[in-house]
């Protein structure tokens, strides 16, 4: 019995930086963890997980597990956790982890609860999460015995190098994959777009309007110097701006010293991508657009009386 | 082919919202607009792509929500969709999304869906629980994140979106069920002409309180406005004021 199972992000080798963030909340779910890192070749990471965590970490090693893949970590995690019964299981809010955390938690008869962004205490734990873009907050409570979570990125701080390095025990297990056949990965091939380079980064999002007022965007980078126009996922989606120009979760993140976003109304997918941006202006005609509690500085307002406003000023100089 | 396209009503962006007396949901503050869900546009493209295709292939759309959802249902068979059905719910408080994919199952049970498609997850819930449930309920292969799908010989090839500009690539066998991205195709606007005849268009309504639903796993004890991230301040006054005011802001800081 173990009352938290951490179940490990990689890309297929290496440990991602979203474990050691998992491992702080487990810590706060109860003292007894199990870590678990799947793959074809999972002993190294699961050596590493050990020691950077503590935790107890079994390495699952199969054939079928080379690549991720949902039927194939469902088969192995589904027996593994009815084994062990915990109470809570820790998953990465990542591409994959959101593709079978929920499957999972059906065949469980668990609860699920995704883009767990904070936990809280007082009455038994329960899970903060976003809505409705970020503009609110809720708070949700397990009723079910075992509880599959997804975590978000940046939620908790990565947990501290601990005293003790956890056991590492290895187990084979054989899987057949029926209904998936994996091919492997690529990238997507988009020249760079040189936006993590620039001072000063001017997006976009659907506050813009109209395909043509991006124009607005331009005009405005050719007065600020080493600056880029990027823009929001639903903007890419349009075909309005290349997907190298998306800032967000699915796109690239950019910490310039000035990030200036018009007509964005700051969810998380895309607030992802440029939270860490040193200066953020926002512009929104939306008062109650959660970009405004990440701003330094906002302003309600029609971009398209905005912008050129802000040009206007800034050819005075 | 037959194809069930999940569907769902979200209320449009702007809507004025609040957290409601309780503290538990949020209510907005106006006669509420409603529009569909913008991840299942694209689903719904999907579908009527496949359909222009591939001779014999019928779409039903599903939607779970209250009265008002007829009206995406219509956008949707606007598009092209051959049927549709309601399973008519109220929507002042969240579904237990386990809830909704049992819902949907118990109708997906009496016909054979060779594909099932959604969007990747709803804008006013954001949790993307409702595919992979569904697929489990049902016993389908799955895939969410779908950006690329391409169907032959009692298959689909797909690639997801992942991090870093990166696909994965992956076969899966029929049927299946697929939560696409959006940007994975370029919706379409309904013709005129079809909207006018999906109003009038027989939609079987089925009332689900007279469906079973499995006990809750999770509950929604609260709503709350989110605390601040950052302490920064609001400009007043009209564009031309706000704007020298930041130029002005921006010039101490040397940021410009």
């Amino acid at each position: 019995m173990t009352d938290v199972v951490l179940v490990a992000e990689t890309n297929g080798l290496d440990l991602l930086p979203i474990n050691m963030e998992m491992a702080t909340l487990a810590t706060k779910l109860g003292p007894s963890i199990t870590a678990v890192v799947l793959g074809d070749a999972p002993d190294k990471a699961a050596q590493t997980l050990a020691k950077q965590t503590g935790f107890n970490t079994i390495a699952v090693q199969s054939p079928a597990l080379a690549d991720y893949t949902a039927e194939g970590y469902i088969k192995v995690l589904t027996p593994f956790l009815d084994e062990l019964k915990p109470g809570f299981v820790l998953i990465g809010h990542t591409a994959n982890g959101s593709d079978y955390a929920p499957a999972l938690a059906t065949g469980l008869s668990a609860g699920c609860i995704t883009a767990v962004e904070g936990l809280e205490t007082e009455n038994g734990p329960v899970f903060k999460r976003a809505v409705y873009g970020g503009k609110f907050e809720i708070l949700v409570k397990p009723l079910f015995p075992t509880t599959v979570l997804t975590i978000s990125q940046g939620s908790f701080a990565p947990v501290e190098s601990p005293s003790v390095v956890g056991t590492v025990e290895r187990r084979e297990v054989q899987v057949a994959l029926t209904a998936t056949r994996s091919e492997g990965r690529t990238l997507t091939t988009t020249e760079a777009s040189g936006l993590d380079k620039a001072d000063v980064v001017v997006a976009g999002g659907r506050g813009m309007g109209k395909r043509e007022n991006l124009k607005l965007l331009d005009d405005l980078c050719a007065i600020l110097n080493r600056s880029a126009v990027a823009g929001s996922r639903p903007l890419c989606d349009m075909g309005w701006l290349p997907y190298n120009r998306q800032v967000g979760l699915t796109g690239v993140t950019v910490s310039p010293k000035l990030y200036m976003a018009f007509g964005i109304s700051g969810a998380r997918q895309h607030t992802a991508g440029m939270k860490g941006s040193g200066f953020i202006v926002a512009v929104s005609n939306d008062p109650q657009a959660p970009i405004f509690s990440l701003a330094d500085v906002g302003v309600v307002a029609d971009v398209k009386e905005f912008i050129p406003a802000l040009i206007e000023r800034l050819r005075n100089e | 082919m037959n194809i069930l396209v999940c569907i769902k009503q979200v209320l449009d962006p702007e809507t004025n919202l609040v957290v409601d007396p309780d503290g538990k949901w949020v209510a907005p503050t106006h006669a509420p607009r409603y529009q569909l869900n913008r991840f299942d546009e694209y689903a719904v493209e999907l579908a009527v792509q496949v359909k222009e295709k591939l001779d014999g292939t019928h779409v039903d759309v599903i939607t779970v929500g209250p009265e008002s959802a007829r009206t995406i249902l219509e956008r949707a068979l606007g598009m092209g969709a051959n049927d549709a059905v309601h399973i008519l719910a109220e929507n002042d408080s969240p579904l237990p999304p386990k809830t909704v994919a049992e819902w949907i199952a118990e109708h997906a049970r009496t016909k054979s869906y060779d594909l099932i498609l959604t969007g990747a997850m709803s804008e006013d819930l954001m949790q993307g629980q409702v595919g992979p449930m569904l697929a489990s309920t049902l016993d389908y292969a799955w895939a969410t994140a779908v950006m690329e799908a391409e169907l032959s010989n009692g298959e689909v090839r797909v690639s997801r979106e992942l991090e870093g500009g990166v696909r994965h690539h992956l076969v899966l066998t029929l049927p299946a069920l697929l939560a696409v991205q959006s940007g994975i195709n370029q919706p379409r606007y309904p013709i005129l002409s079809n909207l006018l005849r999906a109003k009038k268009q027989e939609v079987p309504v089925i009332d689900s309180r007279n469906l079973e639903a499995s006990h809750p796993r999770v509950e929604v004890i609260s709503a709350s406005l989110p605390g601040r991230i950052r302490d920064g301040i609001m400009l007043e006054g009209d564009p031309a004021q706000s704007a020298d005011r930041l130029v002005s802001l921006l010039k101490d800081k040397a940021l410009i």
